[in-house]
């Protein structure tokens, strides 16, 4: 979509059905003018809706999220920018902040290493195998997040905690899951990643097996060892691919709600809670809506910013 | 020579299939602790002793029982059913539609519409849900399950959009065409003759439009707080939750419950959703 | 008291006490009744008593709910009967039995009821579970204005602030200059 705009004409390689050859070019256009002007007329109509969707669900309500964002408490006065400053002198909002980037950075970092070395592991067993394997993983990403993190939460709950048992059966002590920032962090982390590390498995299959087979023939010919085909083919391969998929996880972890909402509810000592949670509290929970307008809208810029950091890396590896 | 290259390849696979199953332990343990806890009585749940994974102590249905007795589960139930059902049918036609527009038909601000589409991954949910929280109040839908109806479709359109492109591009631009010249309308060529052939990716993105409606979260959580009106998601999460005293049990039980349709639907149509999920992304 | 305190929900002190790890918790009766249902041998060694007194005297904290009809509401009347009728000794009586005693009513009137001095263990000893001497309740929050209170309660101000100190290390100082730049928060118009 980002690419094959300006592009026209991109090859789609899928996991099923198989790659099809481009065959005849398209119609000259120029033999059908009337043909030509109606197809316009049909093409606007067909994504009217989605205009419309996106002009009344998304851009409007985003702007309106700024307008309100710039109104003191009561929304009976027009304040400016002194909400964002406000925040800014909160120590809990640097907090926030800093959870959110943790949260996010970590998350994001080993759903997309443990996706790939699953994704490599799959690859290699026997082909009949792998349907069902890529078929079990994917199933954390197919439960609804909310009901899946209430089953975490019982495996952490403080005194029954399953996982504390584990523990104590291999002699180690328990520990304080859901009570001491640490822990607590990493337990929403690990949900997280428990979630999301079955959608970059199947990305980067589907990505594997479009590489073609050849590559590897002839490098073993040539005597690459597999960390060489690892890190001269399968890599630079899948560059965009990892890129495209890094993106979007990175946007879903940043904006996560669900996870902590349930988990924690963003505690101990505010510790997990990050822009959406934290928004949430603050706008809905405590009825202050234009400060909670003002914490969501800091997540557009950080990001906008990695978006545009993202997609960079990848039009500069193609130029 | 040959024979070493046989025992590494056996090698391999032993390390492999080693990794795979903790990665599978890790991947089900959630839901296996879940479905087993929702079968255990109030008192073995309570008691510290004996091994957590096991039943040990009899199996009992009364976690499920209850639910269906004396909660308002069903009602949870019927309005997710409903809402998913009629988010789902909205989005896949907003995304068909623009889809087939953007991928066949190249016209004057389809690039901008291109890079708005993907624009809108930069506003997330959690940051709409408050001024889209104003906005339903204004329009009188706050404590409606209508509201859900309304906005859950800016969640789900456009990765569907993106996604049906992407699939879209591997149908082939004769058979369209053909149908076209022959005569055909836009509407009887989409419906008669491209829909058929791309039905792989329409399955996967009906399926994803699904599963996002069923498990949303935040929107009936900031909208909705009756009980008549709830889904299952926060149904489960927060009124399930008798003041200070938590039913495990039930609240196990009614999880599994509202993760089965996803998760059955997933079970039958696992290699439509999962080709058609990457179909977009693998592009060269 | 355990570390996990910091990681509890509502009913944490319940599991805690029926699961015999923990030895006193400060709560209505629920959690005996719990205990009652899931463990009778640990409610069969369960004791109420009241909050001792302190040199200001005996406090409680206390929970507060209370209906109301909004100014906008389209049915005004119908719904000031609805309250008028839940109001009545008929209908408090059976919201007190069915919440075992554990909802309270607001009106004096109806401290009558006897199951407060049924209630065990003791028999009789969550008689006082009714403010009826010079008990004081405390609302979380005050005396803070009620939109305040809220968003102390709401935030949790107060055992965050605690919570710094007790499991956090930090010292006291450090915790109420935290609370005062919340509370700032609350506090803008």
């Amino acid at each position: 979509m980002i690419q094959d705009e300006t592009q026209g004409e991109v090859s789609v390689v899928t996991a099923r059905p198989p790659r099809r050859p481009e065959v005849a070019p398209p119609l000259p256009r120029r033999a059908v003018p009337r043909w030509l002007r109606s197809r316009t007329a049909i093409a606007v109509a067909m994504c009217l809706p989605l205009l419309l969707l996106i002009g009344g669900l998304i851009a409007y309500p985003f702007f309106y999220s700024i307008y309100l964002s710039m109104l003191n408490k009561r929304e009976t006065a027009f304040v400016g920018l002194a909400n964002f400053r406000f925040l800014l002198r909160r120590d809990t909002f640097w907090l926030v902040v800093h959870n959110s980037f943790l949260f996010t950075l970590t998350a994001v970092f080993f759903k997309a290493s443990l996706g790939f070395i699953l994704a490599l592991i799959i690859h290699t067993l026997p082909e009949r195998g792998q349907r069902l394997w890529r078929g079990i993983a994917l199933i954390p990403w197919v439960m609804p997040l909310a009901l899946s993190t209430l089953g975490w939460w019982w495996i952490f709950e403080p005194t029954h905690s399953a996982l504390n048992w584990i523990l104590v059966q291999l002699g180690i002590s328990p520990k304080p899951w859901l009570s001491e920032p640490g822990w607590a962090r990493f337990a929403t982390i690990l949900v997280n990643i428990w979630y999301g590390t079955p959608f970059f498995l199947i990305m980067y299959l589907a990505g594997l097996k479009s590489i073609s087979q050849e590559l590897y023939e002839s490098s073993a010919i040539d005597g690459a060892n597999a960390w060489q085909r690892l890190r001269y083919i399968t890599l630079p391969m899948l560059k965009n691919l990892i890129a495209i998929t890094m993106l979007f996880s990175t946007i879903v972890t940043f904006a996560n709600f669900d996870i902590v909402r349930v988990l924690t509810r963003g505690g101990p000592r505010y510790s997990t809670h990050l822009f959406g949670t934290y928004a949430f509290n603050v706008g809905i929970e405590s009825g202050d809506v234009p400060l909670g307008a003002a914490v969501a809208l800091f997540m557009f810029p950080i990001l906008a910013i990695s978006a545009f950091l993202i997609l960079r890396g990848i039009q500069r590896s193609q130029a | 020579m040959i024979r070493s290259i046989r025992a590494r390849r056996k090698l391999t696979l032993v390390l492999c299939y080693t990794a795979l199953a903790a990665f599978m332990v890790f991947f089900l343990f959630p839901p296996f602790y879940m479905a087993i806890t929702s079968f255990k009585t109030n008192q073995e749940i309570e008691s510290l002793r004996g091994i957590p994974f096991l039943i040990q102590q009899g199996v009992t249905l009364k976690h499920y029982r209850d639910l269906f007795t004396k909660t308002d589960f069903l009602l949870y139930f019927r309005n997710t059913a409903i809402v998913a059902v009629l988010v789902t049918l909205i989005a896949m036609t907003i995304s068909v539609l623009a889809a087939y527009s953007l991928s066949r038909l190249r016209f004057f601000g389809s690039v901008t519409l291109g890079t708005a589409i993907f624009l809108t991954y930069l506003v997330p949910e959690t940051l709409l849900f408050i001024p889209l929280f104003k906005i339903v109040g204004k329009l009188g839908l706050l404590n409606s399950k209508w509201s859900l109806v309304l906005v859950l479709p800016t969640a789900i359109v456009p990765f569907c959009t993106w996604m049906l492109i992407g699939y879209f591009g591997s149908v082939p631009r004769e058979l369209d065409e053909a149908a076209l010249v022959d005569g055909a309308n836009y509407l009887q060529m989409l419906l008669r003759v491209f829909l058929p052939v791309a039905l792989p990716g329409l399955v996967a993105a009906t399926m994803f439009a699904f599963t996002v409606s069923w498990a949303s979260f935040l929107y009936p959580m900031a909208f909705i707080f009756s009980s008549q009106e709830q889904v299952l998601t926060v149904g489960t999460v927060t009124t399930l939750i008798k003041g200070d005293v938590y039913h495990w049990g039930g609240l196990m039980a009614g999880a599994v419950l509202a993760c089965l349709p996803p998760v059955v639907l997933y079970v039958f149509l696992m290699d439509y959703y999962i080709s058609g999920l990457t179909a977009g992304a693998t592009k060269a | 008291m355990p570390k996990e305190i910091y990681g509890w929900d509502d009913a944490s002190n319940n599991r805690w006490l029926i699961s015999g790890k923990g030895s006193a918790i400060i709560n209505p009766p629920s959690a005996w009744a719990v205990a009652k249902r899931d463990r009778p041998e640990v409610a069969a060694q369960c004791w109420h008593h009241d909050v001792p007194r302190g040199p200001q005297g005996r406090f409680r904290g206390s929970l507060p709910f209370t209906w109301g009809v909004w100014k906008f509401s389209k049915n005004k009347e119908a719904a000031k009967a609805l309250l008028l009728h839940l109001s009545q000794k008929e209908q408090q009586w059976k919201l007190i039995e069915a919440s075992q005693g554990y909802d309270t009513p607001q009106l004096p009137a109806f401290y009558d009821h006897p199951i407060w001095a049924e209630i065990e263990p003791p028999k009789g000893g969550q008689y006082n579970y009714m403010v009826r001497g010079d008990e004081k309740l405390v609302v979380c929050g005050w005396p803070a204005k009620p939109d305040i209170a809220a968003n102390i309660y709401k935030r949790y101000l107060l055992p965050v602030m605690v919570g710094k100190v007790t499991s956090g290390g930090e010292p006291p100082k450090e915790a109420v200059r935290w609370a005062v730049n919340e509370l700032e928060g609350y506090m803008r118009g």
